[in-house]
């Protein structure tokens, strides 16, 4: 059996925690054993992002510690895996006692998307899409360096049967950048405007976005406009789509 | 928390309300990039490209010192004045000076950024210099009296209609919207600077190292012109501009024009080995190189070198989500975008500019896209690090952020923090959702509904799920599945290495410094294989750029030629009928001997302006590129540079073995010994896309361009 301890990330705990529950019964179902490590609070992102590397290194730190021995940690946001995968590393690369084990925590942690077909090389094919209606997919920028954005959207568009309709400017930020969104929301405004005309063009009515902080900017943008749409991570997608969620509304 | 609203985001306001300007930008930004991914798509191994120009630049960075060094020697050697200046002000000053001191009154300027960094044209303007700028979108923005908004497209802001009135207005023409027509008025009027003109200003986009090269790479003609018909000279570059090598040049000219513009090279790509040799009929008698600091080596030396690397591409800015939306005049800066985010602070007071580099979500677009990998996201963080360090952060985000991380580095304020959320969120909140938060937070829900914090986080849930038996969470036998979906057992992989290519692959430098200077490999730059047909591949090549190419042999070359003239020669232009023939042609006489009677042979040696009144130039070249479909020409005895240059035809002869592969086989092998003072390739009519980005032919050189290729060898090889 594959070893996972989930990464949940403080987004995904504290506002989508059925994100975690699909995270762990789709992991389960392709025969993982799943771990919650309970010390686990946030990687550090918003810290580093902002420049407070002091603070940032010590989150740092902290997450080695408690994901210390185990064989792959799989996290369900793009960007917090980005940052133990490409930051952490670089954060800590002078700490004698954390560089190692910075690198080594690198080389063990995987976005959900990118484990699912990379790792366990899962046939999505022969999964039968829930929802039969047409979904999109956003790609979370900070992705980027890990996966592109067409290695991606394969955890989308290879789902048996599915009716994919691909974003038009995929690649292109939707507007949340962290505090960038409160900084100059109007700016980050115009840009989550364009991602919901582009949605809104695909005629989706389900969006997956496996990023927290894109999909509470965009699809609280969506209910302030009155758009019929929901989003979903694509773990909820394949948990639902191999009825492993019936329990979970 | 109403504030007052900084430079920045009253710019930001100021623009987002400019539908026209959003539009404008966002829709040449999305065709440039669109541009670009095609042209990368055409070539073999982009990314090795892009990986040999950030590792040669790096090295060059790494060493400028020592590369500046060689640089200044060959130029001096060539012939050629040097002047190194420390700041942007010194630059201004130094030109005025050479100005003075040859009493030069009336200066055609090609479109540089580091003039203007330097604000060189107020400085001229004050020295009682008329400096008239010839890039067709620099022409606009000066009689506009406006600013450039882009690095390389600088009105990507304007529209044909800001543009016709102000033609209307400034040359007293009638009023068109029509872009071929504001065009031609444009040349006519800048043909006559170009006559008189007796100063050239120039920028660099290459110095190479090794031979005292500078390369100008430029579209519309007008970077030849002005370094070619005045007396004087002057290039003022940036002191990282330089390269080592004449090679590397093949690699940044691969991957500059591709990036920028989507074209495979820029129509014509110069290398200025020094000012006119005695016995070269044109070109300026002096040559002066201005090299400027202005705060590049404090760059140098510290943790933000790499943004040296850059070599004004443009990509960056066409990429970004930012400034597709508030267009290049919001930052205030000579280098808008995401470039210009890290360059304005670094160059520039650091607290003026605080806000450029909060003003990004981080995307990575611009790394992206970028030829020479400058990890820009990571700079900026790295800039706002420096905020925090210096305590010039407001301090309301600075006690936020310390107290949020404080909050979230343990598990019980964590949680804490979690019931608190909740607990307040349910003030405003509509179901699972917030549509309004009071008092000071009102700004988060000011455009957008807020997720209400859940019930239970997933670590509460996380108990039932961690007891709960497997068959109803719906797993199937586990030793099942596996079988099914084939997963093995398997180690961790380690991606230790994986993650150190990671590392290069985005072009993070942090390690291992000084870097090695890459080799150029010709195997991995040409784009040509070997057993190509060279003149198939080069007649191919040529027409995709717009050059019409026809195929003759030695016997009926002076025949075919004079038909070509003929035809082209007989328009209704000024100057029809007037053709000037390069003396040293292979088939000069006959070729005379078959226009007498038709047509004006006009002789090159009766003085530059016999160029001008010219409709149709021939001339040979000194060889062709396949891979490009460019002519090469040089300068030398009885070689004019205006002939495939100042009138509107151009016709070209080339035989088959002057055509070599790549553009990597003309730097290396094929290299004329006794470095030309000019050699350029062209690869196209002259053009530009400045007004809202359509094509139009012939803006200051040749809009027609004819290729006769003989498909034998050169019966009397030229000297
Ligand atoms: S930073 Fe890179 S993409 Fe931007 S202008 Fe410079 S070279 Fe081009």
């Amino acid at each position: 059996m594959v070893d996972v301890a989930l990464f949940v990330t403080c987004l995904t705990d504290t506002f989508a925690p059925r994100v975690g529950v699909a995270v762990v019964r789709v992991l389960r179902h392709f025969g993982c054993r799943v771990r919650f490590p309970v010390g686990q609070t946030c990687c550090g992102q918003p810290a580093y992002n902002n420049g407070f590397h002091r603070e940032a290194a010590a989150m740092g730190r902290r997450m080695i510690d408690v994901f210390e021995g185990c064989d792959y940690v799989v996290t369900p946001s793009g960007s917090c895996a980005s940052m133990v995968v490409h930051h952490t590393p670089h954060l800590l690369a002078g700490d004698r006692a954390y560089a190692d084990r910075a690198r080594q925590l690198a080389a063990r942690t995987w976005e959900f998307g990118a484990f699912i077909t990379d790792v366990l090389k899962i046939d999505l094919s022969s999964i039968t899409a829930d929802p039969a209606e047409p979904v999109t997919y956003h790609y979370g920028c900070h992705l980027r360096g890990l996966q592109s954005a067409d290695q991606a959207s394969r955890c989308v568009g290879e789902l048996g049967g599915v009716v994919y309709r691909p974003l038009e400017q995929m690649d292109e930020c939707c507007g949340f950048g962290g505090a960038f969104s409160s900084l100059f929301p109007n700016i980050s405004n115009a840009m989550v405007s364009d991602k919901l005309d582009a949605i809104e063009r695909t005629g989706a009515s389900v969006v997956i976005c496996n990023e927290a902080g894109c999909a509470m900017t965009v699809e609280g943008t969506a209910r302030r406009r009155g758009m019929n749409v929901t989003f979903k991570h694509i773990a909820e997608v394949l948990a639902e789509s191999l009825g492993l969620m019936d329990d979970v509304p | 928390m109403s504030r007052c609203e900084t430079w920045f985001e009253a710019n930001v306001r100021r623009a987002l309300g400019d539908d026209a300007l959003r539009g404008a930008v966002a829709t040449a930004a999305t065709a440039k990039i669109a541009a670009r991914a095609a042209a990368v798509a055409g070539v073999r191994d982009f990314e090795a490209l892009r990986d040999l120009a950030t590792g040669i630049k790096q090295h060059t960075v790494d060493h400028l010192d020592r590369y500046v060094t060689r640089f200044i020697e060959r130029v001096e050697a060539l012939g050629g004045k040097v002047h190194v200046v420390a700041t942007p002000a010194d630059a201004n000053e130094c030109i005025v000076r050479i100005a003075r001191d040859n009493n030069l009154t009336l200066c055609a300027k090609v479109k540089s950024m580091t003039t203007e960094e330097t604000g060189l044209a107020a400085a001229l303007e004050a020295a009682g210099v008329r400096m008239v700028e010839t890039d067709l979108g620099e022409f606009i923005v000066q009689i506009d009296h406006d600013r450039p908004s882009h690095i390389v497209t600088p009105i990507i802001h304007k529209n044909r209609k800001t543009i016709a009135r102000a033609f209307a207005r400034k040359l007293g023409v009638e009023y068109t919207e029509d872009p071929q027509a504001l065009t031609t008025h444009a040349r006519r009027y800048l043909r006559d600077v170009f006559r008189r003109c007796d100063l050239g200003i120039s920028g660099v986009n290459f110095a190479v190292a090794e031979t005292g090269a500078i390369c100008i790479c430029t579209n519309e003609g007008n970077g030849r012109l002005s370094t070619t018909r005045p007396r004087v000279h002057i290039a003022l570059m940036g002191r990282e501009k330089v390269v080592p090598r004449t090679a590397d040049l093949a690699v940044f000219l691969k991957v500059l024009a591709r990036s920028s513009t989507g074209q495979p090279i820029t129509v014509y790509t110069s290398l200025i080995h020094g000012p006119r040799r005695p016995a070269d009929p044109d070109g300026p008698e002096q040559l002066h190189v201005v090299i400027l600091d202005g705060g590049r080596r404090r760059i140098e030396s510290g943790e933000y070198r790499d943004v040296l690397r850059c070599i004004r591409c443009g990509a960056c800015l066409n990429a970004c989500p930012v400034y597709r939306r508030i267009g290049g005049h919001a930052y205030e800066n000579v280098y808008p975008g995401p470039i210009g985010k890290l360059l304005a602070p670094l160059l520039n007071d650091p607290e003026h500019y605080a806000d450029l580099p909060q003003a990004s979500s981080l995307c990575g677009r611009c790394l992206e896209v970028c030829p020479v990998r400058i990890d820009i996201p990571d700079m900026l963080v790295r800039l706002r690090r420096d905020q925090v360090d210096r305590k010039t952060a407001p301090w309301g985000r600075r006690i936020a952020f310390r107290l949020a991380s404080e909050m979230l580095s343990r598990p019980w304020s964590y949680q804490f923090g979690q019931k608190l959320a909740r607990a307040c969120s349910g003030l405003g909140a509509d179901g699972d959702w917030i549509r309004s938060l009071p008092g000071p937070f009102s700004r988060l829900t000011r455009l957008r509904d807020l997720p209400r914090p859940a019930a239970r986080p997933f670590r509460q849930v996380w108990q039932e799920e961690e007891a709960m038996p497997t068959e109803r969470a719906g797993v199937r036998a586990q030793s099942d599945s596996v079988e099914r979906t084939g997963i093995s057992r398997r180690p961790c992989v380690d991606r230790a290495h994986e993650e150190s290519d990671i590392d290069s692959r985005i072009g993070r430098s942090t390690e291992s410094r000084p870097s090695p200077l890459p080799r150029v490999d010709p195997a991995v730059v040409r784009q040509t294989a070997p057993d190509d047909d060279l003149v198939s591949v080069f007649c191919a090549r040529a027409g995709d750029l717009g050059l019409h190419v026809t195929q003759s042999s030695t016997d009926a070359l002076a025949r075919d030629v004079a038909a070509l003239v003929h035809d082209v020669a007989t328009g209704a232009d000024a100057g029809a009928g007037k053709v000037v023939i390069e003396p040293s042609l292979v088939c000069r006489r006959e070729l005379e001997r078959s226009l007498a009677g038709s047509m004006e042979m006009l002789d090159p040696h009766a003085g530059d302006q016999v160029m001008f009144s010219a409709h149709v130039g021939v001339t040979g070249v000194y060889a062709a590129v396949a891979e490009t479909g460019s002519l090469v020409c040089v300068s030398g005895p009885e070689l004019w540079r205006g002939l495939s240059l100042i009138p509107p035809v151009h016709v070209a002869v080339v035989w088959q073995e002057q055509i070599v592969p790549d553009l990597i086989d003309l730097f290396t092998t094929c290299l004329p010994t006794g470095l030309p003072a000019n050699l350029t390739l062209i690869s196209g009519p002259s053009k530009t896309a400045d007004i809202e980005g359509i094509l139009i032919t012939g803006v200051h050189g040749p809009g027609n361009v004819h290729v006769v290729v003989v498909r034998e060898s050169r019966k009397d090889p030229r000297p």
